[in-house]
């Protein structure tokens, strides 16, 4: 009996199956993302915000952001000749919005190294950003602004 | 008997497989790239506000598991060809942008529509006030109940093109009271309040009457408002940017909206039931955008609303009673949208959380 090529038969129903089997695993990491990541969303949502921000601005120019504020996530960010930073920023300027205690500067590289999302900052500036607790779920103010050498990121009292 | 089977495939086979594939992929571009744009983000938004709602009435329904999917629309006016609002919107993306065209008094009234549809979009996508959104997800979170919780549905920024000449003739109140929204029979005034409603309470803009105001809103239960008015910014220049702005608090159990409505209904709000617009303060010819100060009323342990006095001077519509949606104690409370000037401030004053995607 010559049985090759049975798999050739069976073949639709492999398509159908892997299709199938992508979908479900799909679905449930877009469900994940939506229900039970919502924090880490937030944040990434906020600090897009300031990085966008960041970037539309040329020098000479300032912009202010609003932000919503998270309770228990910080703020921070490191210039291009800072060493001690997160190792995720590398030799970049940094900002990164993490999720923990900000009270000592090597607290916020760990915090920050372990629990947070950073993004990287294009050119060579100097980098003076204030380090923004959040305390309360509303707006928070941060103006930005560029100078000749420097990048500055300001809470807003 | 020896049987041949080579693995040919038919072309019923043949057929089935490309079908299936096809099938998946136009769900995938369905799923991925079709944009249905404004109407697909209310309508999601609407969507995740039912939701909430429905999880609140629920046995052992978790709110904060529920997220409010309602993204604020930014919207910017310009007069100019090129004109992006690059001073309110700089970096940020997904802004609609109208070109406003013709003379004075068209562009004036593009303005007055725009503003108007926004509050009432921002009203309908909240579910009118109705809904208890943010009931339960203070307990869950440990948070003190009865904070003004607030869902920023949109801003609208005014592009450097346009004119203090043209802002200076908008008036959102007298577009609301005067015109039909898109596809209905009735007005955007009748809408917040009842079909035979046709004219605003007005306050008169002097600081005796204003303060007169305050008082009858605050009522006899008076709160100690003070840290919220040293809140207040003032400003004597043009506001160009614009939040409308959905806010909610619950009252504590069982007590009821009665005496907040009543104090409302003092100041000689246009009511009808439970819902009402706020006196419109002043001329109802004065400027949208160009806005003297704000003083805003806050929330306390007694909470009844936060309604700014004349923040704005697009007049708040709300509602008081009980929610639709309210699990079983029969919880009530108030919801008011009104526009605030975009600046943290003056939001935070009024909002004490800050839900949605802002």
């Amino acid at each position: 009996m010559n049985k090759r090529g049975d798999l050739l038969n069976n073949i639709l129903g492999v398509v159908i199956a892997v299709i199938g089997i992508l979908v479900i695993f799909g679905g449930a990491y877009m469900l994940y993302q939506k229900y039970v990541n919502q924090e880490s969303e937030k944040a990434k949502n906020t600090i897009d915000v300031l990085e966008a921000k960041i970037n539309a601005i040329e020098v000479g120019q300032s912009t202010e952001a609003l932000v919503r504020g998270l309770p228990g996530w910080f703020v921070a960010g490191w210039g291009k000749a800072i060493t001690t930073k997160p190792d995720k920023c590398f030799l970049s300027i940094c900002l990164c919005i993490c999720k923990g205690s900000a009270v000592q500067e090597a607290d916020k590289v760990k915090v920050c190294q372990n629990n947070g999302f950073c993004r990287k900052i294009a050119g060579d500036d100097n980098f003076d950003a204030d380090t923004i607790v959040f305390l309360r779920d509303n707006f928070y103010s941060v103006t930005i602004k560029k100078v000749e050498g420097e990048i500055s990121l300001k809470e807003n009292e | 008997m020896v049987s041949d089977k080579k693995g040919e495939i038919t072309s019923t086979q043949i057929v089935m497989i490309v079908l299936a594939i096809a099938g998946f992929a136009i769900v995938l571009y369905l799923f991925f790239f079709l944009d249905f744009g404004e109407m697909g983000k209310r309508e999601t938004c609407h969507l995740s506000v039912l939701t909430r709602g429905t999880v609140a009435g629920a046995v052992g329904g978790s709110q904060s598991l529920v997220p409010l999917e309602c993204i604020t629309d930014k919207i910017c006016i310009t007069d100019s060809l090129f004109g992006k609002c690059s001073n309110q919107f700089a970096g940020e993306k997904d802004i609609t942008v109208v070109r406003l065209s013709g003379g004075v008094e068209e562009k004036r009234i593009k303005i007055e529509e725009i503003s108007a549809n926004a509050m009432y979009d921002c009203w309908n996508m909240m579910g009118q006030g109705k809904i208890d959104i943010f009931g339960n997800f203070y307990t869950e979170n440990g948070l003190e109940s009865n904070q003004a919780t607030c869902v920023v549905c949109s801003r609208i920024a005014l592009d450097e093109s346009v004119i203090v000449d043209i802002l200076n003739k908008v008036s959102v109140n007298e577009y609301m009271r005067t015109h039909n929204i898109p596809g209905k029979e009735i007005t955007y005034l009748q809408a917040f309040t009842d079909k035979g409603i046709n004219s605003y309470a007005q306050v008169s803009a002097t600081p005796g009457g204003i303060e007169n105001f305050q008082k009858k809103l605050e009522g006899e239960d008076k709160i100690a408002v003070e840290g919220a008015k040293s809140e207040a910014v003032v400003k004597d220049k043009v506001n160009r940017e614009l939040a409308f702005v959905f806010m909610q608090v619950r009252t504590d159990e069982k007590k009821s909206t009665e005496g907040i409505l009543k104090n409302i209904g003092l100041t000689g709000a246009t009511a009808a039931g439970a819902t009402f617009m706020m006196p419109v303060i002043g001329n109802m010819g004065s400027a949208l955008y160009a806005l003297a100060g704000g003083i805003v009323l806050g929330t306390a342990k007694e909470i009844y609303g936060a309604f700014n006095a004349y923040e704005s001077q697009i007049t708040a519509a709300g509602y008081c009673g009980a929610f639709q949606s309210a699990k079983e104690g029969h919880w009530e409370g108030c919801s008011v949208v009104n526009s605030v000037n975009y600046d943290f401030k003056a939001i935070n004053s009024i909002c004490k959380v800050i839900q949605g995607n802002p």
